[in-house]
Order: C-alpha cells, then sequence, then structure tokens
C-alpha cells in the first residue's frame, strides 16, 4: 500500500504518515522510490497502539435528498380543493378522510395533527400552514408524503403573522431527517413570490406542482 | 512515654518529599532486607531438616506436604494466593499508587519457605520481593506520604529484597528500574538506591559479605566471545520454553481438575518423583549451580539436557499445582545447565579450540535465560556481575543478554511478569497514553454549563438561548420529570435558523437528536474515547440515571490531557 492509501486507511493527513516514517513510528519498507507499506503490519500496528480504524463504506452523512424530493412528495399526497371546516378541527377530520394511505390510523392521525397544534402552531404566515405530528407515526410510509389542501373558506390557525390560513401542507415522514428536509425545501418554495401567487389559484393545481419542481431544482 | 515517637512520626510527614523518602527508604531498606535474610536462613535450615526426615523413597512425599500446606494456609489461614507475585506489585506501582495489603508482606513469604523446603521446584526471590514491596509500600502508608514517593518506595523495598538475598545492590537497583517501576527518574532513583545499600549492609552484618559463587578468573578469548552468540539462542530457546511449559501447567491443571487441594496433591507428587530422580531439579537449585560454575559438576551431555527440560517441567508442576515461588532461580539453574550444555556441544565439535571453562558458560548461560524470561537484560547483566564478583566476564554477558531478550520477544512479546497482567488488561506503564488516561476521571471532564431545554420549545424560543449559551449542544429534558431525552446540536438547527418564518413552527422535539451514544459517570477515559471514535461527535452526554449531569468534548479531554502529561513530567 501506498503512503496515501495508508493515510485514506487510518483517516489521517498524508503529512501526518510521511512525519511518522520519518520519526519511525509505523512500520514500512523501502523501495528505491520511497515506501510502502504491508497493509496487515498496519492493521496490527494500528490494533497495537489502540487505534481504532474507521469503518469503511459507512458514511455519516445520509445522501442529499435529490432535486424532485418535495415535489414527489405533493404528488404522493396529492392536491385537494375545496376542504370544508370553519376551525382547525373540523378541517383536519375532514383532511384526513381524504387521505387513503392513513388507512385505519385516522384517530390517531387526527389526534396527533391537533397534539402538535397544541404546543405551537404551524401556521407559517402567508395564508399556509404545514401540519405535521410531534413524533414519526406508525403509518409504514416508506417515502414522505405531503397532501396539500385548500381551504373552502380562511381560517384563524394563530399564525406568526396573523393572518387567515387558506393552504395546507401536511407532512407525514418516514423519519426525522426526511421531515426537516421537506420543512427546509417547502421554506424555500414559500420565499418565492411565483410559488405564492401560483397558490392563489387552487383550481390550476398542475401549475402548483409544476412551479415546487422548478423552485426546487434551484435549491441548494 | 508515647508522645515522643508520634512528635517523630508528625516531623515525618511533613518533611520535604526528598528527606522523606530517604528517611523512609533506610527504614524499608532494613525491614524488607531482614526479611529476605530471614527466608534465606528459615529456607536453609528448613530443608536440612526435612532432608533429614524424609529418607530414601519418602522424599517422594515431601513436596506433596509442602504444595499441599502451602495450599491450605494461603488459601484459608491468610486468604491469598501461590505463585510468584511480582506482577501484584508491578499492578500496584502501575494502577494503585504502589498500595499493597500488609499480608503480602509475610504470605508469599510463608508460602515460598514450605513449596521450597519441600523439594518443590522454585525460587525464593519473587516472594521476596513482593514481601519487600509490600513493607515499604505499608510503611509509606504509615508516613503519609503522597503515590509518587509511594510507589517509588514501594519499588526499593523490591530493590532491598534483591540486594539483600543476592548481596547485590546494584542488581536490587536496577531489577526495580528495569521491571518494577519502569521509569528512570531522579525521583525513583533516590530512595531505591538507598534502601538497596541499606538491604545489603544489614544484609553482610547477618550473613557476612559473601560472594555467591566465588570462582577463579575466567581468561577469556576471542573464541569466547563469538560462542557468546550461539548461547544467546540457545539460551533464547530455553527461556521460551520455561515461559511456555509455565502456561502448560497452568492450562493442564486447570482440565486436570478444579480443585485446589486435587492440583496441589497430583503437581507435588509428580514434582516429588522428578526430585526422587534427579535431585538437581529440587528446590530453588542453587547447590547445582554453585558446583556447575566452580567446574565440579560432572553428568554426561545427554543427561544435562534431559536435566534442563526436568528443571523446566519441574518448576512448572511447582508453580502450576499452586505452590509459591518465582522463577528467578529457575531461570539461573536452567541458564547455568544450558551453558554447560552448550560448552559440552562446543568442546565436542570443537577439539582443538581452547574454551575460557565451563564455569564461564553456565554463568552466562545464567545471564541469557534470566533476561529472556524476565526480559530484563540489564538486571540479569549486572546480577551475575554481582554475584560472581567479576568483571572479567563483561562481554560475553552483554552480548548473550541483549540478545537473548530480543530473541525471546520474537516468541514472546511480554515478559513473564507482564504477560498474565497484559491478559487481563492491567498492565499500565509509566508515561504511557494509557497511564494518563487512566488518571483522569469523568468528573474532572464533564462541563455542566450547558442550558438546559425542553422538548415542546420552538425554534424561536430556543434562539435567544443560543445567543448567551456559549455551548453549541442543549440537552434537552422532559419538563416535569426532568428525564434526559436527547441532544439538539447547534450544526443540526443551523440550516433551519436562517428561515426566519420556520422558526416558530418547528419544536425542539423534532430537531433533537435521540441515538446518542452515552457517557456513564463511570466509564473509563479509555472507553469514552472509544465513543468518541465511535459516534464521530465532539461532545457526548453524560448521564446517570436518566438524568444529564453534563457533557464531555474531545476538546477539553485534549486540554486535560495536556495538563496531565505536563504534571507528569520530571525536570
Amino acid at each position: 500500500m501506498s503512503a496515501r492509501e495508508i493515510a485514506a486507511l487510518l483517516h489521517l493527513p498524508l503529512v501526518k504518515i510521511h512525519r511518522w516514517v520519518h520519526q519511525g513510528k509505523i512500520p514500512c519498507k523501502f523501495k528505491e522510490d520511497g515506501c510502502y507499506f504491508l497493509e496487515e503490519d498496519v492493521r496490527r500496528w494500528a490494533e497495537e497502539h489502540n487505534f481504532i480504524l474507521p469503518e469503511e463504506g459507512k458514511a455519516t452523512l445520509g445522501p442529499r435528498p435529490n432535486a424532485g424530493f418535495l415535489g414527489h412528495a405533493v404528488e404522493r399526497g396529492g392536491i385537494h380543493t375545496g376542504l370544508q371546516g370553519a376551525d382547525i378541527y373540523a378541517l383536519f377530520a375532514n383532511a384526513v378522510e381524504r387521505m387513503p394511505f392513513i388507512g385505519r390510523h385516522t384517530g390517531q392521525v387526527l389526534e396527533a395533527l391537533l397534539d402538535r397544534e397544541e404546543i405551537a402552531s404551524t401556521g407559517i404566515g402567508r395564508g399556509v400552514a404545514i401540519p405535521h405530528p410531534r413524533r414519526v407515526l406508525p403509518l409504514g410510509l416508506e417515502e414522505p408524503v405531503v397532501p396539500v389542501f385548500f381551504c373552502e373558506q380562511p381560517v384563524d390557525f394563530g399564525a406568526v403573522d396573523g393572518r387567515p390560513v387558506t393552504v395546507l401542507f401536511f407532512i407525514f415522514s418516514p423519519d426525522i431527517k426526511t421531515h426537516l428536509n421537506l420543512l427546509s425545501r417547502l421554506s424555500f418554495c414559500l420565499r418565492s413570490p411565483r410559488f405564492i401567487s401560483v397558490m392563489e389559484h387552487p383550481e390550476k393545481d398542475r401549475r402548483l406542482l409544476e412551479s415546487i419542481y422548478e423552485i426546487e431544482a434551484r435549491f441548494k | 512515654m508515647r508522645k515522643f515517637p508520634i512528635k517523630i512520626h508528625a516531623l515525618l510527614v511533613n518533611l520535604d518529599g526528598r528527606v522523606q523518602s530517604i528517611i523512609i527508604a533506610i527504614i524499608v531498606g532494613m525491614v524488607s532486607g531482614l526479611a529476605a535474610v530471614g527466608l534465606n536462613r528459615s529456607l536453609h535450615h528448613l530443608s536440612q531438616l526435612v532432608e533429614g526426615t524424609f529418607r530414601g523413597w519418602t522424599i517422594v512425599l515431601a513436596p506433596v506436604i509442602g504444595i499441599v500446606l502451602t495450599v491450605l494456609i494461603l488459601k484459608y489461614l491468610i486468604r491469598d494466593f501461590g505463585g510468584h507475585g511480582v506482577p501484584e506489585v508491578i499492578y500496584s506501582v502501575g494502577m494503585k499508587g504502589g498500595r499493597l495489603k500488609l499480608r503480602a508482606a509475610y504470605s508469599k513469604l510463608l508460602g515460598s519457605l514450605l513449596t521450597l523446603a519441600g523439594g518443590g521446584s522454585a525460587g525464593p526471590e519473587a516472594p521476596v520481593v513482593i514481601s519487600g514491596a509490600a513493607i515499604g509500600s505499608n510503611i509509606a502508608t504509615f508516613f503519609r506520604t503522597n503515590e509518587r514517593i509511594r510507589i517509588a518506595v514501594t519499588g526499593s523495598g523490591a530493590a532491598a529484597a534483591i540486594a539483600a538475598i543476592f548481596n547485590a545492590p546494584l542488581a536490587g537497583i536496577i531489577f526495580t528500574m528495569e521491571v518494577i517501576l519502569g521509569e528512570w527518574t531522579a525521583l525513583n532513583l533516590l530512595p531505591v538506591a538507598i534502601a538497596s545499600a541499606s538491604g545489603t549492609i544489614l544484609s553482610r552484618a547477618l550473613k557476612g559479605n559473601q560472594i555467591p559463587f566465588a570462582h577463579r578468573p575466567f581468561q577469556i578469548g576471542l573464541t569466547d566471545i563469538l560462542a557468546a552468540v550461539g548461547l544467546a539462542v540457545l539460551t533464547a530457546l530455553f527461556a521460551v520454553v520455561l515461559i511456555k511449559g509455565l502456561r502448560w501447567a497452568g492450562l493442564f491443571f486447570r482440565r486436570l481438575t478444579s480443585s485446589d487441594l486435587g492440583k496441589a496433591l497430583s503437581g507435588g507428587l509428580m514434582v516429588g518423583g522428578l526430585g526422587y530422580f534427579f535431585m538437581e531439579v529440587r528446590g530453588e537449585g542453587y547447590d547445582s549451580v554453585r558446583s556447575l560454575i566452580e567446574g565440579r559438576f560432572e553428568r554426561a551431555m545427554g543427561i544435562v539436557f534431559l536435566l534442563i527440560l526436568l528443571k523446566v517441567a519441574a518448576t512448572a508442576l511447582t508453580l502450576g499445582a499452586g505452590g509459591a515461588g518465582g522463577v528467578f532461580a529457575p531461570s539461573l539453574v536452567v541458564g547455568s545447565l544450558g551453558g554447560f550444555f552448550y560448552y559440552q556441544v562446543l568442546t565436542a565439535v570443537f577439539p582443538g579450540v581452547a574454551f575460557a571453562g565451563p564455569g564461564l558458560f553456565a554463568l552466562v548461560g545464567m545471564a541469557g535465560v534470566l533476561s529472556g524470561t524476565l526480559q530484563a537484560p540489564l538486571t540479569s547483566m549486572f546480577l551475575i556481575l554481582e554475584i560472581t564478583s567479576g568483571y572479567d566476564a563483561i562481554l560475553p554477558l552483554l552480548i548473550v543478554a541483549f540478545l537473548a531478550a530480543t530473541l525471546v520477544k520474537l516468541s514472546e512479546k511480554h515478559s513473564i511478569y507482564f504477560q498474565e497482567l497484559v491478559r487481563k488488561g492491567l498492565l499500565i506503564r509509566p508515561r504511557t497514553d494509557a497511564r494518563i488516561l487512566a488518571d483522569l476521571r469523568v468528573d474532572e471532564l464533564l462541563e455542566t454549563d450547558c442550558i438546559r431545554i425542553h422538548p415542546d420549545m420552538t425554534l424561536q424560543q430556543l434562539v435567544p438561548v443560543i445567543q448567551k449559551s456559549h455551548r453549541n449542544y442543549f440537552p434537552v429534558e422532559q419538563r416535569e420529570s426532568g428525564q434526559f431525552l436527547g441532544m439538539v446540536t447547534f450544526d443540526d438547527i443551523k440550516p433551519y435558523l436562517f428561515t426566519a418564518d420556520l422558526l416558530p413552527t418547528i419544536i425542539v422535539e423534532e430537531v433533537m437528536k435521540t441515538d446518542l451514544l452515552l457517557v456513564d459517570r463511570k466509564d473509563s477515559v479509555v472507553e469514552i474515547l472509544k465513543k468518541f471514535d465511535r459516534s464521530k461527535s465532539w461532545s457526548l452526554p453524560v448521564v446517570e440515571e436518566g438524568r444529564f449531569v453534563g457533557l464531555i468534548s474531545k476538546a477539553t479531554l485534549l486540554d486535560h490531557y495536556r495538563r496531565e502529561l505536563l504534571t507528569q513530567t520530571e525536570l
């Protein structure tokens, strides 16, 4: 193995490996054109000196979600118009009825959504709310689902900016990391004036999706 | 009447460290020297009594009685165990600040007296070393010294014991520095040298200034020095056989029976049988060493080789059966026989060449095997120089001692004393990473100035907390019960902090990490470092009974590590 490979194996900078070779701290052999290492020797040496070799192929950070991450989730959830209800409870109860992927968990999901709303409003301003449960619910989801609902009439959510809510982005994620990723995508979209203007015309649901995909593509 | 000694005690307790250690070293040297001479004398008399009592075939029974008595007395009366005890001393100075129980001062002495007088094959040196060390340790405790001085004084006791038993002050000092303490510092050397001297003075006062193995001066030529290289190889081989033999005997007895008495009975009988046919393998064996060095030993080449193997077997069986004693004397016996055997082979192969004589080879062989088993070339070299009172053999001694130690290392990575400590993970030598880590405690590293947050807080509420805090880690606790739920790290929430509209809608529970590696208050720093390596995290929470107590961060750990290193550096 070369010094470069050893540096990679031990997760150490190459210059440190070179210094160790000069100081005789690491076992190596010499050829005319430099030093080389026997993997077996280095592994034994590392073990003797209580080095923990980083496990291979185990990345700490998950892969970055791909570009159409939020768009696909919205597509899976569907865009629904004409949601009836005068208060949060009625809105949620009616919306949950229209989410087939929840299955028999309707009661549990409704409770979880209301519970979360009690801690802090999910109304993030500009007439948008993002209701979601506090914890990951056992819905057996493999991918996130974001059903979008347009309300028949604006409802007071106690939102940040005090404006009543007209659009609901429900968020159901298989894990917390996905949830946070969806959140940042969504907030990125909400900062786009085009997105806001599209949302004002609920009948053209195809355009909403298109604009999500479009804006998401610009997300860095 | 009682007032006077108490005043002296109070005075000594508050003395300057060096003066204190000198005074203590003189006392320790005398007492452990006395113990060494005492064992030597009683062994001499008791052995004669045994030989007078057991005549003919009944001599087979003597080791049985010796070892069985050793096991019974040690196990039931003193509640200690057999073996040689040097690892206990090394463990004590390495990890327990030189603390040793008082009973260690006499238990192994008594045990080895019974084992050896009965004819069990082992050495009295290791028992003398542990009792000397225990005497030193307890005297140091009596004078309430700090740990650094107690460690040095514990070593001094061991040095005085070796010095007194061999009438060899230098060997005592070097044995302690090389094998027991492993750290050549002025603070260590001072009491060790003084105790060694006072132990030797006492021994000379009681026994007279006698050289244990007198010999005529050797005429050493180049051929002898060249031949030493071959002897180094051979003695290294015998040392490996001895080390392996001891390990095998331990396994053999463990498989044979689980009863300590059964081991003692069967082992004693085997040793007795060997001793009945070959007197040379009995006891400490210094009589044969003496006759070998003086050139009086007459046995055929084949018998000498057989004797070497039998001596190894007898020693392994004696110690494996639970007898008390060390491998110092057996190493010397095997070494002298090995040297003699090598000389016989040399003269047979090169009949025309004049060698310095069997005595020289026996001497140098002793140094080789001892150096190999103990991994202590300096000790063995100086011991042989001193106990033969001859500087003339220095060159072959040097070659054999250092070569043999190196060669043995190819097969056995650790000396006979270190092996069992390494196996149990108890070997910590001074000035190593492990030494420093072992000293640090979780409580010293704990950072408690973390601001605790609750799962139902929104990020908006968290922002002022983050502004106030100078840490990037926030432990999350259940509001009512105070139970630890997870951690929020600044890195995790950074992406959301700059999106003002999201802040009030995200709660802590949604962003906290729950799959954390937790540190226990009782964890050693070595374990904590492993957790750092595994989690690749910079900080880990310390949790006790479900509650957060503080953080441990890598940066602080390095800071403390460095300070610890600074205090351990002696100017």
